[in-house]
């Protein structure tokens, strides 16, 4: 029922929409390490937020996509849209006015952290959790603070399926006001400054739409796990967590948190690009315009400018140095809708997966085709002499007109 | 009593994540700020020696054995 090609992608913006939510991709090792780092602040009540970010942005989300369907029309969007965006598989024709008790063998959540971190001693399957909540609110026509949701076994854990318990009750997640609408900053764009930018860009426009999720659900592509998200609900995971370290620690736990946020940026910088510039798809349609290494940077952008992030470009770009924009940046654009104005750059995401990129090219010998998948080559890599710095100069939240990060030795 | 706390941190880093260091910092933050003590992850890197109370100490080896899954083993 679902087709995620009834969706254009937004060229202008380099953003896609789907049902008044920014979608934007993540690999399973950013999504893996930004949960890791949530709970491993044990003394924050994160279950709250880890919950309540998907049920918002799902319920927002679910209300413009079941408009005017039928109770079992918008059970099967629900469906469609959690496999379809990489998620797993859920079977929600149970569902009823009094709510849910689900099973399902098929979760990303589960079946990433086990695979990244193996075996957890509490489910991990947080979004799956929310997810429902709001499918429940949505088509029962609930209020979301009337829901109480939980997820009671989790495969991570070394439970045989996942298992959930949705109905009306005392909330125990948080619930957020409403959001703004999206403004993007329309202002003219320095390029790339590169002959083969259009013609690479061009060949992958569209190609997002063939990242859905397969019979499991889930989207194996560039040897991770994709799944699109949320842009708003991975983002406000970043901002209410930098927010509560704000509330333990001052300013010394918001920089502790913006650092090991960056860090899962870094991590997917690391994975999801490596993944790409592995890929067959890499060594047809980009490889053969590569001459050096800042090539490889630059063309790495012209792809991933075609998968709902932004437009990324480079200002400066050599091994030492290297300035990188993001035109409209999907951490910029959720943080406005979300909370506003800001008067620092909060674009952790960006920033690390720039960071990993620069890594990546100078510090790895992936352009001679080393292969650097694994967790080993990763911490090779960053416990390597040869460290990046990083420093967030701008960001569209705080006034700017792009995001700007620079990175150097 | 102070007691050094950098052989932590360097037995941590030698099996640990590349983030280590901050990962440690950010499961004892509030013991940190309730003894007023601001450690960051250059400070680890570039001191030789860190000095902190008991208290601290212990709290730095049981989030480290705890994010490590394994005991460390103090020198005599």
């Amino acid at each position: 029922m679902f087709d995620i090609n009834k969706y254009e992608f937004d060229q202008k913006h380099n953003c896609l929409e789907i049902g008044g939510e920014a979608m934007v991709f993540h690999c399973h090792h950013y999504m893996m390490n930004l949960q890791r780092t949530i709970l491993d602040a044990d003394y924050i009540e994160s279950k709250l937020f880890l919950i309540g970010s998907a049920a918002d942005s799902i319920y927002y989300q679910l209300t413009n996509l079941c408009q005017g369907l039928s109770i079992d029309e918008s059970k099967e969007i629900a469906q469609d849209i959690y496999k379809t965006f990489g998620y797993g598989l859920i079977d929600i024709s149970s569902m009823d006015e009094n709510g849910i008790e689900l099973q399902t063998t098929k979760s990303f959540f589960s079946k990433t952290w086990s695979l990244k971190y193996g075996n957890s001693k509490k489910p991990v399957d947080y979004y799956t959790t929310g997810f429902l909540a709001a499918a429940y609110a949505v088509i029962y026509n609930k209020n979301l603070k009337n829901i109480f949701a939980q997820q009671n076994a989790c495969m991570a854990c070394g439970d045989e399926k996942n298992t959930f318990l949705i109905r009306e009750g005392e909330c125990n997640f948080a619930t957020y006001p409403k959001k703004h609408a999206t403004v993007f900053k329309e202002v003219p764009k320095v390029s790339l400054n590169w002959e083969y930018e259009e013609v690479i860009t061009n060949a992958f426009f569209g190609a997002h739409a063939t990242m859905v999720g397969d019979k499991d659900g889930l989207i194996p592509a560039f040897r991770v796990y994709l799944v699109r998200t949320q842009s708003d609900y991975v983002n406000r995971l970043q901002f209410e967590f930098a927010k509560a370290m704000m509330e333990v620690a001052g300013e010394y736990g918001e920089t502790l948190a913006g650092e090991l946020l960056m860090e899962a940026g870094h991590a997917c910088g690391f994975f999801t690009y490596g993944g790409i510039m592995n890929s067959p798809e890499w060594e047809g349609a980009v490889k053969p315009y590569l001459k050096n290494k800042e090539d490889w940077i630059r063309g790495l952008a012209a792809v991933v400018n075609t998968m709902g992030w932004g437009y990324h470009t480079a200002i400066e770009l050599s091994e030492s140095r290297a300035v990188f924009r993001n035109y409209n940046d999907f951490e910029d654009l959720s943080y406005m809708r979300m909370y506003g104005t800001n008067t620092r750059p909060i674009h952790w995401a960006n920033s690390g997966g720039f960071k990993g990129l620069m890594q990546l090219v100078y510090n790895t010998d992936i352009v001679n085709g080393e292969n650097i998948e694994t967790e080993e080559g990763f911490r090779a890599m960053r416990r390597s002499k040869i460290g990046y710095k990083t420093k967030m100069t701008k960001g569209i939240s705080c006034g700017d007109d792009y995001l700007e990060v620079e990175i150097y030795l | 009593m102070n007691k050094d706390v950098k052989p932590i941190f360097d037995w941590a880093n030698t099996i640990g994540d590349a983030n280590i260091n901050n990962r440690i910092l950010g499961k004892v933050i509030p013991v940190l700020i309730k003894t007023k003590i601001v450690l960051t992850d250059s400070m680890i890197q570039e001191q030789p020696t860190i000095m902190v109370p008991q208290n601290v100490y212990d709290a730095i080896k049981d989030s480290t054995e705890n994010l490590l899954a394994t005991q460390y083993q103090e020198e005599k």
